[in-house]
């Protein structure tokens, strides 16, 4: 079987096409992912705008002068600080868009580091930049994390599409319970490889494109170029030669996608830097039910990642063994995987919505805030849990079919 | 040892390619004479299981071989009329590859791997890769891979086609030289190919069996039948041309001379000589 199995991957590597593919896209993630961090921008107090390294040690530099857990009466205090500076007609102006607002020099020296944070503590009281805050009644704030639980349960209940569709009672109990089991209160600090890292995580998906490019004569290449009479009538050629095409494959795809994982994740670190894997996701977005690090988030989107590539290289292998010409493969393939691109989707109620989330496009990455259920039985799924138990399933049916249809095959 | 083939039958829509064709093959060699399209290639493929009969069953030693799977291709070397090679793999990665399924160790594949090399000429060129080999090497290749596993069935597809005098000479040594004790079917638009190393001849026409036996038994059906004669002028050559089946025409000086098969004297001057395998080719083959 090692024999057969380093024979198959001679056949992917020796074809110029592939060489040329996989070198490439290579190239192209590399640049898409470093964009992140040569064109990061950040301003310091006196307004000067910076750009690439610079403006990412800048930034670093603003985040660490409010870095720290972000208790309570933390929250409270700058909360109250963005009302007071608000409050203070010396500190307003009128912007661009003729709306009043905080002055540039306030902007910059008070709000520019905290905007983030303050936006994203928004969330739990409206969805619009920082006017949530500018209103609220800190009298009746007692305690923010009991309010963000209080608003994620808020929108779970009264959530429905243009149709009216809602969530089912389990589907209620399970978000509201996961959202209970979030850890609190969550740590503020620098996490800009993360955020910068999930912010251009689906180009993964060229990666994705060119492993099905180089897989997708495996079987077809055999019927196009008519070495499928010889290797049909060998003694292991329907079983342990099907076989080896579907290791290499395997092995081949998860090489080649391990390069463009490692070569993205590091194209963003050694930008940004890796620190902020202990904290939690929420800081991305305060509402997200899942009690996640960014660490783990990463391993978790990883993990979905394989189980993408894993389901579609099954899928490939199934097609190429169905179908004698590689470019009608690829063009389904390419449909398949670039379909979501082109079709915006805002719930998960709908079927055909549900559907799209689990599209490849889609599903190769997860930022952990979306709150789409699947009810299978009387098991509720999300979305993550759902993407990996599709693709495994996709990649087992598609493979057993493969290999059936590979070994049952008809030369013409 | 029998491969057993029993009213096998081969229909795509509204053509039969093959038309319950049936046959027990003992060990020899077989050679499969046919025009294009006569099914021979179909027949081929069936037995090799690489196409399904529409209907009829093939059996080696009483079993379908459908059933016999691994066991049956184990003991199966097959050279396509047709097939493709992987033009950057060498010839020594190629046949190591096609030992390594048809289950060889490496050891082993490696030590027949060399001799067949050596056997088809290919020994010097054993690194190269094949996509700077002719016509006749890569079709050398393609003996040697058939020939890997030992096989107790060998079927050849127009095996000696792209084969120069010299390399047909050898590779029909080489198959007399491994046919003892094995079913070996080959099929070649060469009649003399067959002449010289089949044991027993199939001729097929339309999908259909219409003749077997060893070259002397068919071409007995043609003695008396064969006839050499002058022909003096282009007239006389047209009018034989209409009524009798022409094998040769040979123009020398001022005379033609003309080989026919024909149940009659054709002419005054026509001499009885020795039918051949080519004659009895054409008489079945030439479309009148």
């Amino acid at each position: 079987m090692r024999a057969l199995v380093k024979y198959e991957l001679k056949k992917i590597f020796n074809k110029k096409m592939n060489i040329v593919v996989i070198i490439s896209c290579l190239f192209l993630i590399i640049l898409l992912f470093s964009l992140s961090g040569t064109d990061f921008l950040a301003t310091d107090e006196s307004g000067e705008s910076y750009k690439g390294k610079a403006a990412i040690i800048l930034r670093k530099k603003q985040i660490k002068e409010i870095a720290g857990v972000l208790t309570n009466e933390r929250i409270v205090d700058e909360i109250k600080r963005l009302q007071e500076l608000k409050n203070n007609p010396d500190n307003i102006a009128i912007d661009s868009y003729g709306e009043k607002d905080l002055s540039r020099e306030v902007y910059n020296k008070y709000l520019n580091n905290r905007l983030n944070l303050l936006t994203n503590i928004n969330h739990v009281y409206g969805d619009d930049y920082i006017n949530g805050l500018s209103t609220l009644d800190l009298e009746n704030e007692k305690n923010f994390y009991e309010s963000r639980e209080k608003r994620i349960e808020e929108l779970i209940v009264s959530s429905q599409d243009y149709k009216g569709r809602t969530y089912t009672n389990k589907e209620k109990e399970y978000w509201i319970e996961k959202s209970k089991n979030v850890n609190t209160p969550f740590e503020y600090d620098f996490y800009f490889g993360y955020s910068n890292l999930y912010s251009t995580y689906e180009m993964l998906i060229i990666g994705l494109i060119a492993i099905c490019i180089c897989i997708s004569s495996v079987f077809s290449g055999e019927y196009q170029h008519e070495t499928d009479k010889i290797l049909l009538t060998t003694k292991y050629g329907k079983s342990k030669g099907a076989t080896a095409k579907i290791i290499a494959s395997y092995i081949f795809a998860f090489i080649l996608f391990s390069i463009y994982l490692v070569s993205a994740i590091l194209a963003v670190f050694l930008m940004f830097g890796a620190e902020g894997g202990n904290l939690p996701i929420q800081l991305l977005n305060i509402l997200s039910p899942y009690n996640l690090t960014f660490a783990q988030s990463l391993i978790y989107n990883v993990v979905i990642s394989y189980a993408v590539l894993f389901g579609i290289v099954g899928l490939t292998l199934f097609l190429s063994s169905k179908i004698k010409n590689p470019i009608s493969t690829l063009v389904i393939d390419i449909c398949i995987i670039m379909l979501p691109v082109f079709l915006s989707i805002k719930s998960g109620f709908g079927i055909i919505n549900k559907i799209l989330f689990l599209m490849p496009y889609n599903a190769i990455y997860s930022n952990f805030t979306k709150m789409v259920s699947y009810k299978l039985g009387n098991i509720i799924l999300d979305l993550p849990i759902m993407t990996i138990v599709t693709y495994i399933s996709i990649m087992v049916i598609a493979l057993i079919c493969a290999k059936k249809t590979y070994s049952k095959h008809q030369v013409e | 040892m029998e491969l057993a083939i029993d009213r096998l039958t081969k229909q795509y829509k509204n053509k039969i390619a093959v038309d319950r064709f049936s046959i027990k093959l003992k060990p020899g060699v077989y050679g499969l004479l046919g025009a294009n399209g006569a099914g021979k290639t179909t027949l081929m493929r069936m037995i090799c299981d690489i196409q399904k009969p529409t209907s009829g069953v093939i059996k080696y030693n009483g079993k379908d071989i459908k059933t016999l799977g691994e066991n049956y291709r184990n003991i199966l070397g097959y050279l396509p009329q047709d097939f493709g090679y992987y033009p950057d793999f060498t010839a020594y990665d190629f046949l190591m590859y096609i030992a390594a399924l048809k289950g060889l160790s490496k050891g082993k594949a490696e030590l027949k791997v060399n001799e067949l090399l050596a056997i088809v000429n290919l020994e010097n060129e054993r690194k190269q890769k094949i996509k700077t080999f002719s016509g006749g090497m890569k079709q050398r290749l393609g003996i040697a891979q058939a020939m890997l596993n030992n096989p107790k069935i060998l079927i050849l597809d127009e095996p000696t086609s792209g084969l120069d005098p010299k390399e047909r000479v050898k590779f029909r040594n080489l198959i007399s030289s491994f046919s003892q004790d094995k079913i070996v079917i080959l099929s070649t638009h060469i009649v003399s190919d067959i002449e010289f190393i089949a044991d027993e001849i199939i001729v097929m026409k339309e999908g259909k069996k219409i003749l077997t036996g060893t070259p002397e038994e068919l071409l007995q059906n043609l003695k008396g039948s064969v006839w050499k004669c002058i022909a003096y002028d282009k007239k006389e050559v047209e009018m034989l041309n209409n009524k009798y089946c022409i094998i040769n025409i040979h123009q020398e000086n001022n005379q033609v001379e003309l080989r026919i098969v024909s149940n009659q004297k054709p002419t005054v001057n026509a001499v009885n000589i020795e039918p051949n395998l080519e004659d009895l080719y054409l008489a079945y083959f030439q479309e009148k």
